[in-house]
């Protein structure tokens, strides 16, 4: 009787432990080698801890017919990077939600999903900042610039709506030059340039991206107007501050999502950028620009950032 | 560059992007980029900067809507600007000359102090205001940084980069006292060459009671090569021709006649950033003024007074900056320059005469701990025309306890070269006939024994910059002590009288200079900036100066110079500044008593879009109080009245 009731105890414990939604695994979907997405796949893996089986699949393994394969099933799938992702969309022949991480979200927007897969089973976490946090930043940390510039192409008018709307809220001044090819960037510059307090970069396959953002981090300098970058790497190259998320802590976030979804069996969380987010200053050059740098531990507290 | 500024030329950035710009990815946020503002690329920051230094960015100079560059300077916290006549202008930091000796003038680099009888011909400059990126001016001694000459204050004039201004621009400029002015531009060019091309006519009529009309045609190029990984040259050169009007019909011995102007120069900059933090800088340059002015006079028939000038320097240098560590830069250079002049009247010889310096520098810019901070340098020069060598110093120790307070602690050893006119000057006039035959020489009114020192100065300064961003504020203090010994004065033989007239004897003896005189000073300056809202900005300038002089002018720089100037942005992209400036009484060397003055400028300017063009239309009002007596106490000659100027400019 005795170890009868033990069994029962146990199998309950056991059904209890389980999460509700029994079935499946998770894919992760390496189709890039870089540090940076083993970084992301790293650090999915460790947030979901265990709840579910989890592979990672090499850029080796990763073929169409595999990904066919796994596109019909019911496990999750989660592409590192724009490019496995595309490739995902483009084989995808069944209903196996998915969930990107690292993507920019303009470039999210255009993957070309089979309209045979709804839309709630697919979601990201965007490698983008929201614009509370962008323009919050520029606002908690350089509270005098007020006139704030910016380039881009058709591409982010959707962020620039969500923009804007920020600036208004925060009493800030945004002012847009829209360009409609690569050629319009220098023109552009130069007439917003001479009216702005500050450059506030928004990645764009037209106007910034990192083939064109050393010419411009020169060009702004001749202006001696401070820019506000949105990488680690253009804070370094000259952008005096960006907010970004790194890819740790955009895979944390995946696995969040990840978890809730397995909970709730149902709909993937919306697309999102990742909750957690880091600042880069570059003092050297805001002081040469004459500005007041902010007590970088300070910002960091009251936006509520992460040290990286 | 820190330290020490050359005109860090941006030779190898240009806007362009990747080609066929593809689709946006990860990669765009992840990718490692280089370093593209680099310490050497980077100004020193104000606060670390050995001087008291004011920028006179863009945006100031196209809201204060002044076309005449000198204006600009008004701007600056104890700086005097004044006109002789119509197209003398006079730019000083303390020492008020007419031609000022004591401040080193630069653009890009290049001196354009005038090594003849000193300072800057600014009407002879040929360069149009919408060239000028910005201006650096330091306030106060700077010898360390930029040799003898940069004894009071330091202007440097950095141009714009053709890729800055590509296209093509006109700009039309019309007012009072028949001033017109219309310029050209053209800038272009890919990754590998840029270039900017300037045309440009100007006319100004003057005082209203003076023969002092100005015509001039400017041309002015530069061209920006990538040498690649690092390298770069810059060539840039100019052309200023045009006359000025001068003489007075009352005035038996000068009567009215224009002056030819011909001024030109060229430049070379080379620059090679091999790695981070190793700068290599080298540069070489020609400046050449000629004024030609035959006097008529009514004492013959057809007879004049040839008071043609020459003034001219070679310049070459080369400097090194490196970066030792973190918190450890030096800068190495040194300069080799030839001055040359020729004038019958102001040196009695048809030769040229010459005139060598070198000069060697090293500048340390230590950050001691993260609030502590050291720059010392050192300019060690020899010129040819005073005994042995002269070595000026610097030393400041800033204290920045935060990002927002910096505290400066300088002392300074300065020298002041004699310009040719000083050490060898002979000032005759000769009354020549129609066919060019001396008729009669009269006394020689200058000759120089040559047997002058530098002049010296000691510093000692205080600076403070505070920033309170949270509420638009901005302070920039500075509070000295300068001792000037051995300055240069002029004097009559010894035994006779002020006037260089012995016993009433009404024929005069030639005047000298020697190194007799001495003066005390010290003051305070500061310019408060606010932006109380993001539309409005507010400058105050005050400086106040105390003398005590010991030679022969007294009074020759304001006791005290204030100035407001509000700028607003309008809805409707309307620009509005207002400048108000007041100068107490002084006597500028060599002048009578100049009565305090105010005066008070309106910029009014409208950008708008017009078939696809920019297009910018302003009005400009100078003076619009009542008139005042600027720089000569001749009145009515310099009284200055009220003027108005309309402009337009257009790219296209």
């Amino acid at each position: 009787m005795a170890r009868m009731i033990r069994l029962f105890v146990l199998g309950l414990a056991w059904l209890l432990a389980m999460p509700a939604h029994a079935e499946g695994m998770v894919h992760i979907l390496l189709g890039d080698p870089g540090p940076a997405y083993q970084e992301a796949a790293e650090a999915f893996r460790a947030g979901l801890g265990g709840r579910r089986p989890l592979r990672v699949w090499n850029p080796a393994e990763l073929n169409a017919a595999q990904l066919q394969v796994l596109s019909r099933g019911g496990d999750l799938l989660v592409p590192v990077g724009l490019k496995t992702a595309r490739m995902l969309a483009e084989q995808h022949g069944g209903r196996a939600p998915v969930l990107t991480l690292l993507l920019p979200r303009a470039a999210a927007e255009q993957l070309p999903w089979p309209a045979s897969l709804p839309r709630n089973r697919v979601s990201h976490v965007y490698i983008d900042q929201p614009a509370a946090r962008t323009l919050g930043l520029l606002d908690m940390a350089f509270p005098n610039l007020r006139r704030i510039g910016l380039v881009v192409s058709d591409e982010n008018q959707s962020q620039v709506r969500q923009l804007l709307q920020e600036a208004l809220r925060r009493k800030q001044e945004l002012v847009v030059e829209t360009i409609d090819s690569a050629d319009g960037l220098a023109p552009a510059l130069r007439r917003l340039l001479p009216t702005v307090d500050a450059l506030l970069l928004v990645p764009d396959s037209l106007a910034i991206n990192s083939g064109n953002a050393q010419n411009v981090l020169l060009t702004t300098y001749r202006y001696r107007v401070p820019v506000m970058g949105f990488s680690q790497g253009l804070s370094k190259a000259g952008a005096i501050a960006s907010v970004y998320s790194s890819p740790a802590q955009i895979g944390r976030q995946g696995a969040q999502m990840a978890v809730r979804w397995l909970h709730d069996e149902g709909e993937l969380p919306p697309a999102q950028s990742a909750g957690e987010f880091s600042l880069a200053f570059n003092a050297r050059v805001g002081r040469s620009m004459g500005l007041a740098m902010p007590d970088e531990a300070d910002i960091r507290r009251k936006l509520g950032a992460r040290d990286e | 560059m820190v330290i020490r500024k050359l005109a860090v030329l941006y030779l190898a950035g240009l806007i362009s992007v990747r080609a066929g710009a593809g689709e946006l990815s990860e990669a765009d946020f992840l990718a490692d980029l280089p370093v593209v503002l680099t310490a050497s690329r980077l100004v020193q920051p104000l606060a670390d900067a050995p001087n008291a230094v004011t920028i006179i960015d863009r945006k100031l100079i196209e809201a204060s809507g002044y076309h005449t560059l000198t204006d600009l300077f008004r701007l600056v916290p104890g700086m005097f600007v004044g006109q002789k006549t119509g197209w003398f202008h006079n730019v000083s930091h303390g020492f008020v000359d007419e031609y000022p000796h004591r401040m080193q003038v630069m653009v890009d680099g290049r001196s354009i102090y005038l090594p003849s009888i000193g300072g800057a011909r600014w009407d002879t400059l040929p360069l149009a205001v919408d060239d000028i990126e910005r201006i650096e001016v330091t306030r106060g001694p700077n010898a360390a940084s930029y040799g003898a000459n940069a004894f009071t204050g330091t202007i440097h004039i950095i141009t714009r980069d053709p890729a800055d201004v590509a296209g093509r621009l006109l700009r039309i400029v019309g007012g009072d006292q028949r001033h017109g002015e219309g310029w050209f531009r053209w800038a272009g060019g890919d990754e590998r060459l840029r270039q900017r091309v300037t045309l440009g006519l100007r006319q100004d009529g003057g005082f209203v009671h003076q023969n002092d009309d100005e015509f001039s045609r400017i041309f002015s190029y530069r061209g920006d090569l990538a040498l690649g990984r690092g390298g770069g040259l810059s060539l840039q050169a100019g052309l200023l021709t045009g006359t000025r009007s001068n003489g007075k019909a009352s005035n038996p011995t000068d009567q009215p006649h224009d002056q030819l102007v011909d001024s030109r120069f060229f430049q070379v900059d080379y620059r090679h950033e091999a790695e981070p933090g190793r700068m290599l800088l080298a540069k070489l340059y020609y400046n050449g003024l000629d004024t030609r002015e035959d006097v008529p006079t009514l004492l013959a028939p057809g007879a004049y007074f040839d008071v043609d000038l020459l003034s001219e320097r070679w310049h070459g240098e080369v400097q090194y900056d490196l970066e030792l560590g973190q918190d450890l830069r030096a800068s190495l250079g040194g300069y080799l320059r030839r001055d040359g002049v020729r004038s019958q009247t102001y040196f009695n010889s048809s030769d040229k005469l010459t005139a060598g310096s070198a000069g060697a520098f090293a500048h340390l810019e230590w950050r001691l701990a993260p609030a502590w901070l050291i720059n010392a340098g050192v300019f060690l020069e020899d010129y040819e025309l005073v005994d042995g060598v002269h070595l000026s110093p610097r030393m400041t120790l800033h204290w920045q306890p935060s990002t927002r307070h910096a505290w400066r602690l300088g002392v300074s050893q300065a020298y002041r070269n004699p310009v040719l006119f000083e050490t060898s000057g002979y000032y005759q006039l000769t009354l020549l006939d129609s066919a060019g035959t001396p008729l009669f020489a009269a006394r020689p009114f200058y000759i120089s024994s040559g047997n002058l020192e530098p002049e010296r100065m000691l510093s000692q300064e205080i600076g403070y910059l505070g920033q309170w961003p949270e509420l638009g504020l901005g302070l920039d203090l500075r509070l000295f002590r300068e001792r000037v010994s051995q300055v240069v004065d002029v004097v009559c033989p010894s035994g006779v009288s002020a006037d260089c007239k012995p016993g009433g004897n009404p024929l005069y003896l030639a005047r000298d200079w020697d190194n007799g005189g001495s003066t005390r000073q010290w003051g305070l300056e500061f310019q408060l900036k606010a932006q109380p809202r993001a539309a409005t900005q507010v400058w105050v300038n005050y400086a106040f100066l105390h003398i005590d002089s010991h030679f022969g002018e007294r009074r020759y720089s304001p006791p005290q110079q204030a100035g407001l100037h509000v700028q607003q942005r309008l809805p409707g992209e309307i620009e509005l500044m207002l400048s108000h400036y007041w100068v107490s009484a002084f006597e500028p060397i060599g002048q009578g008593p100049l009565p305090a003055f105010r005066r008070l400028d309106l910029s009014l300017s409208r950008h708008f879009r017009w078939f696809g063009r920019n297009v910018r239309l302003g009005l400009t009002g100078q003076n619009l109080g009542g008139n005042y007596v600027e720089f000569s106490d001749e009145v009515p000659d310099n009284l200055y009245d009220r003027r108005w100027y309309l402009h337009a400019q257009m790219d296209f």
